[in-house]
């Protein structure tokens, strides 16, 4: 399963880098890191709405203190 | 250090950017050996002529390993591809003359590929008489001693402001025959989906080095070999099928 974080500048200034690490963290402990394909992208022409997160096609709108929220219910029910 | 900015992402891997310097962080279980190797090939290669950006410092950051480089401000050669797809001819022009820049350099001290594919293919996972067969093959190849990048693809291109483009991600660096890599660069574009680029690429590639397509054919039941051992799920049916020797030519 392939997620992508938007890293340009907009969703940067929003916190990606939390998000991001945040993640990284998440996927490592519940041990899915050959499972989860991470990585990072520039704008993603969503500003507004950011920090714009992509699960494939669906897009979703994150805050550092969502992710953890994020990885529950939307990343595990995918696995 | 400041690792507030980040230019790269990975599921073990980031990418921050402060100021002039890149820095490369690995997660807490990636081997300080695997780390260690890259920083090592890279200040190796870094003695030919070749534009590569620089390894200031191997170092700890929050308790994980970094390698800190020398900042490149530019595009990667993968962005400008997606940026301007109706440029993608000149650009893989641009892209296979760079790998053959690179395999006309020599640097002693490097591991061989041959070595490299035939522990692979050892740990491939593959039934013994297709290691056999392709053990068999891997002898059978013409030993040279090209700097061959090991993972030569447009995203480890950085085309800078000053239109120089910079080699980056030494860690898979190895010398020997340079049809190995051009094979190992076709197998990543047909992993990514890009068959219509993948035969562009291997048409360039055999144009502008005069080679001849099976050299680099016969390499590819090793590469996919090769890239079993990294176990993705969703690369293994598409490698098994490669993997069984059959004549391409
Ligand atoms: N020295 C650098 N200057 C600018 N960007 C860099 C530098 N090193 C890495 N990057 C960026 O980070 C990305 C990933 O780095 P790379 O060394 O290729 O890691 P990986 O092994 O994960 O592919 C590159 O594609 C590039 O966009
Ligand atoms: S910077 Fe993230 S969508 Fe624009
Ligand atoms: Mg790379």
């Amino acid at each position: 399963m392939k997620i992508t974080v938007c890293i340009g500048s907009s969703c940067h200034l929003k916190g990606s880098r939390e998000v991001v690490e945040e993640l990284q963290q998440l996927i490592a402990e519940n041990d899915l890191k050959d499972k989860i394909d991470l990585c990072g992208t520039f704008c993603m022409g969503n500003c507004v709405n950011g920090v714009n997160v992509t699960i494939g096609e669906e897009i979703f709108s994150l805050k550092p203190e969502t992710t953890k929220n994020f990885f529950d219910t939307q990343v595990l029910k995918r696995i | 250090m400041k690792l507030q900015k980040v230019i790269a992402v990975r599921t073990s891997k980031t990418v921050y950017r402060d100021g002039d310097l890149a820095i490369k962080v690995f997660d807490e279980d990636y081997s300080k050996a695997d780390v260690l190797n890259e920083a090592l090939n890279q200040a190796r290669v870094e003695v030919t002529d070749l534009p590569i950006p620089k390894v200031i410092e191997v170092t700890k950051v929050n308790g994980k390993w970094a390698i800190v480089t020398e900042f490149i401000q530019g595009k990667t050669l993968w962005r400008l591809m997606s940026e301007n797809p109706e440029k993608v001819d000149e650009y893989l022009e641009r892209f296979v003359d760079i790998q053959l820049e690179i395999q006309s350099k020599r640097v002693p001290m490097l591991n061989t590929i041959f070595e490299k594919m035939h522990r692979k293919i050892t740990q491939s996972g593959l039934d013994a008489t297709t290691r056999y067969e392709l053990h068999t093959r891997l002898e059978s190849m013409p030993k040279h001693k090209k700097v061959c990048h090991g993972d030569f693809n447009p995203s480890n291109i950085i085309v800078g402001e000053d239109d120089v483009a910079y080699i980056i991600d030494w860690a898979h660096v190895t010398q020997g025959n340079g049809s190995a890599d051009a094979a190992r660069t076709y197998l990543l574009f047909r992993l990514e989906g890009e068959d219509e680029i993948a035969e562009k690429y291997l048409k360039l590639f055999c144009d502008r080095g005069d080679t001849a397509k099976q050299s680099i054919q016969k390499w590819l039941p090793i590469v996919a070999a090769s890239q079993l051992v990294k176990e993705k799920p969703e690369q293994r049916e598409f490698l098994l099928r490669w993997t069984a020797v059959v004549d391409y030519e």
